[in-house]
């Protein structure tokens, strides 16, 4: 049954010191598909989302990702895996160019010399799937807007073959133009499979 | 192109995505007043260059009035200015590379002291038991250069594995530094027992007749297009900016940044390592107390050619520059009669001007 499903998370347990903060979680996320989490606060949203994408370790249960045992240790593990999260605070380094940033660990070298022509065709391949070539490749990251911020955390996730992309309150620090084409960017992302919370 | 293509087929067939292609994003750029855009247009190595040519321009004035220009502006001078910037010159591409990864290096002097003090007893140890003055150069270089090694990585480890702030780190190794080169030369300047070896005469000369530079300062220029290609051209370069700019993001891309933090320290001992060498040819000496005060003259030609302290911006260029200010001060001072008071309280405006320049030209939101 958990097959048919992008992700399964069963009785998921957390605590910190004596506040239980999850209490036998289960979830499933189904491929392809927009998911909302709601909940109050202190309602564990937060804490959920940061065991699915491997910032925080649970005390009990189990995650299962595409029918395979699913157990991050840590956030880059969990980007290996296909699970990016997208921070409300981004997580970019403002003084490398887009390029930089898209790229950021995934660099192609050759005898640890960037292959720069190379890693900037993957730069451009990822924009052009969402649908924004505009975006300045050489322009430092910390001179954009904060939806093209946004747009350049994105293409980094897609460069590591996404398959369950998480935002924490993705459209808090965008105008509302902006926040419409996240909206459709989700949406194209769906399509391709990707399955976002 | 080919992947672009079939989404937006893949689009067609859903029919979820009304849109061929999304609207391009706002122009992020804010609406500034006219003097911030004039200094938003100015090239990025505007603000080293220009406190150059302001260096330049009063040391001319003062030493018009001084009657001392002529012997100023000749080509022996610059040979001078050259030769004598080049000891912090090479030390300064060490801690630019630190400084951009978001550390600090307060150790520099003390390590160019110690290097020249190892460089010295091992020249004159190996003397008296081999003779051979090949061998003899080769060990001596070879141990004075492995000590700026080892005390960089030192650092590099004290600041990884025991998570100190590189200042602390460093201002411990500047103490241990420095007492261990005092107690190596047994509280004196060590000298050679035996005959002065031919490339100390070579690397301590100002004016090479046949390189026009002496070899010092081309070992600088070497040196400082090297560390440019490793910079702009290599994955450990791209790490070391990107640690600076955001060492949690960076950790978070999967970069391993105490194993690049560590490498970036050891880079930086052995240009420092190369300092010390260049210091005991110039010297002709080991000398313990020699390089005091050199760590700030380093520093400001890294912040003066346009690095930021607090990591991810510092070019090759801008520290040439750097170094270049500082050597026409020091030049001035040394030989020209300038008072040294006029140096220091240059250096001093030039560095706020230069960082206050550089904030504007980035945006005064930065």
């Amino acid at each position: 049954m958990s097959e048919s499903f992008r992700l399964t998370m069963v009785g998921i347990h957390k605590h910190f010191g004596p506040t239980h903060a999850l209490r036998g979680v289960d979830l499933e996320l189904a491929r392809g598909k927009v998911h909302a989490l709601v909940g109050e606060n202190g309602a564990g949203k937060s804490t959920l989302m940061k065991v699915l994408s491997g910032a925080v370790h649970p005390d009990a249960g189990h995650m299962m990702l595409d029918g395979e045992p699913y157990a991050p240790t840590n956030p880059k593990q969990a980007r290996q895996r296909g699970v990016a999260m997208i921070y409300q605070e981004l997580t970019l380094a403002p003084h490398l160019s887009v390029e930089a940033n898209v790229l950021l660990g995934l660099e192609p070298t050759w005898f640890g010399f960037l292959r720069r022509a190379e890693g900037r065709c993957r730069v451009r391949e990822a924009l052009a799937v969402l649908e924004h070539p505009e975006v300045p490749l050489d322009r430092p990251v910390g001179e954009l807007g904060p939806g093209m911020q946004q747009l350049v955390e994105i293409a980094r996730a897609l460069l590591l073959d996404v398959r369950l992309l998480v935002f924490d309150e993705p459209t808090s620090s965008l105008a509302r133009a902006d926040a419409l084409r996240l909206f459709a960017l989700i949406r194209r992302l769906c399509d391709r499979g990707v399955t976002v919370v | 192109m080919q992947e672009e293509r079939d989404i937006r087929k893949e689009d067609g067939i859903t029919g979820t995505v009304p849109a061929p292609s999304a609207p391009p994003l706002a122009d992020p750029e804010t609406p500034v007043a006219a003097p911030l855009r004039l200094f938003r247009k100015l090239p990025a190595m505007s603000g080293p260059f220009l406190g150059l040519v302001f260096v330049l321009t009063v040391a001319v004035i003062v030493l018009a009035i001084n009657g001392q220009l002529g012997n100023f502006l000749t080509l022996r001078n610059l040979q001078t200015l050259l030769h004598a910037s080049s000891v912090t010159g090479v030390a300064s591409l060490g801690m630019l590379l630190i400084i951009v990864s978001g550390g600090i290096d307060l150790s520099v002097g003390s390590v160019v002291a110690l290097v020249t003090v190892v460089a010295m007893q091992v020249y004159n140890l190996l003397e008296a038991r081999s003779g051979s003055p090949l061998l003899t150069s080769l060990g001596a270089v070879a141990a004075g250069m492995s000590v700026g090694v080892l005390c960089g990585l030192c650092n590099g480890l004290g600041v990884t594995r025991l998570r100190l702030a590189p200042f602390v780190v460093t201002l411990g190794m500047l103490s241990i530094a420095r007492g261990l080169a005092i107690w190596l030369a047994g509280r004196t300047r060590l000298a050679f027992t035996g005959e002065r070896p031919a490339w100390v005469d070579v690397l301590g000369v100002a004016r090479a007749k046949s390189t026009l530079f002496a070899p010092g300062v081309w070992s600088f220029l070497l040196l400082a297009a090297v560390v440019a290609v490793l910079l702009r051209f290599t994955i450990l370069g791209r790490y070391c900016y990107a640690i600076g700019s955001n060492e949690a993001t960076a950790r978070l891309c999967g970069i391993n940044v105490e194993r690049t933090k560590v490498a970036l320290y050891g880079l930086a001992g052995l240009l420092v390592g190369w300092a010390g060498i260049l210091r005991f040819a110039h010297g002709t000496s080991g000398d313990p107390n020699t390089g005091q005060g050199l760590e700030l003259d380093v520093i400001a030609a890294v912040v003066i050619g346009g690095a930021s302290l607090s990591g991810g911006r510092g070019t090759v260029g801008g520290t040439i520059l750097g170094v270049l200010i500082l050597g026409v001060l020091e030049n001035s001072v040394s030989f020209f009669g300038v008072p040294v008071e006029v140096k220091y309280i240059l250096i001093g405006a030039i560095v706020i001007a230069n960082t206050a320049l550089g904030r504007l030209q980035r945006g005064a939101g930065e």
